[in-house]
């Protein structure tokens, strides 16, 4: 769409009952209880769709000839696992554990961080995910996280945290 | 009774020498949704624009500063199950703690209401 329409098409979108102008705030907590991944926090080129828990992206050619980026370490991580998962990560009590926290097994050893956390207004809670450790990537895992010093626990738990109502035509 | 504010954004009340404090509506109506706050443990020496408390709203989360020298000896328990009350009453009972002071003449370097309003339609 041209720039030049852009606000056109903005306005007769507000325009209808049931929309509301939101802002990046309402649109970052929304994301995050869909359990949808921000592109440079909780992927990057760091990262790959299998680690990423988004296998459903490769599709059956791809998986079966390969020959795109990254093939040969998607392809072995598709077969044997990855080391590291993302995960949805519920911290008990109402302090949000943001991006950049620490994961902590019960040993107090550094298994994993927080690539996305906040408040879910829909949950009433703070909600976050990260990546764990394969070991501790199962829901019910409970783990810490180091929240200004202090480690605080938390549960490794199904995404999303809100279901999905998506309009599919 | 005297009520004075910083440029952080706190209000300080002095009653028998003690002084409650707390966010200001301006700086409940700044953070959006508050939805934890961890407050100091009593007992704790607090510098004056030293860390003391922290909000987190919605978006994100923020640094409560010591106004003045001196210790806590009262925190607001009620903000653990309903930290939307700094929202709600931001200066009375949405208070975040209440301190002794070291020195009370370092009020007098504090606002007092009107030229926090000043301070506040400046910004």
């Amino acid at each position: 769409m041209p720039n030049a329409d852009a606000e056109a098409l903005a306005r007769k979108l507000l325009a209808e009952d049931e929309v509301e102008a939101i802002g990046l705030g309402a649109r970052d907590s929304l994301r995050l209880e869909a359990g949808l991944c921000l592109y440079g926090n909780d992927i990057d080129t760091t990262t790959t769709p299998v680690e990423g828990d988004l296998n459903w992206i490769i599709n059956k050619r791809r998986r079966a000839e390969g020959g795109f980026k990254g093939a040969d370490v998607i392809l072995d991580q598709l077969e044997h696992g990855a080391d590291r998962k993302r995960v949805g990560i519920k911290p008990e009590g109402k302090a949000p554990a943001r991006e950049h926290t620490q994961i902590l097994n019960a040993d107090g050893e550094e298994i994993g961080e927080i690539t996305s956390g906040g408040f879910g207004p829909t949950v009433d809670g703070p909600i976050a995910m990260g990546y764990v450790a394969i070991e501790f990537a199962e829901p019910g895992t409970k783990v810490d996280l180091m929240v200004r010093g202090k480690a605080r626990p938390a549960e490794v738990v199904e995404l999303p945290f809100a279901p999905h109502r998506y309009f599919r035509g | 009774m005297t009520k004075k504010f910083s440029q952080e954004h706190e209000w300080i009340e002095l009653e028998d020498g003690v002084a409650t404090v707390g966010i200001t509506d301006y700086a409940q109506q700044s953070l959006g949704d508050i939805v934890y706050v961890e407050l100091p443990e009593v007992g704790k020496k607090l510098t004056k624009d030293g860390d003391a408390a922290v909000v987190e709203s919605v978006k994100a989360a923020s640094d409560v500063y010591a106004p003045l020298d001196g210790e806590i000896v009262e925190v607001n328990e009620e903000l653990d199950d309903n930290p939307a009350l700094v929202n709600e009453a931001p200066e009375s009972d949405g208070w975040f703690f209440r301190m002794t002071l070291t020195d009370e003449s370092q009020l007098d370097e504090l606002m007092d209401e009107a030229a926090y309003k000043d301070f506040v339609e400046g910004l």
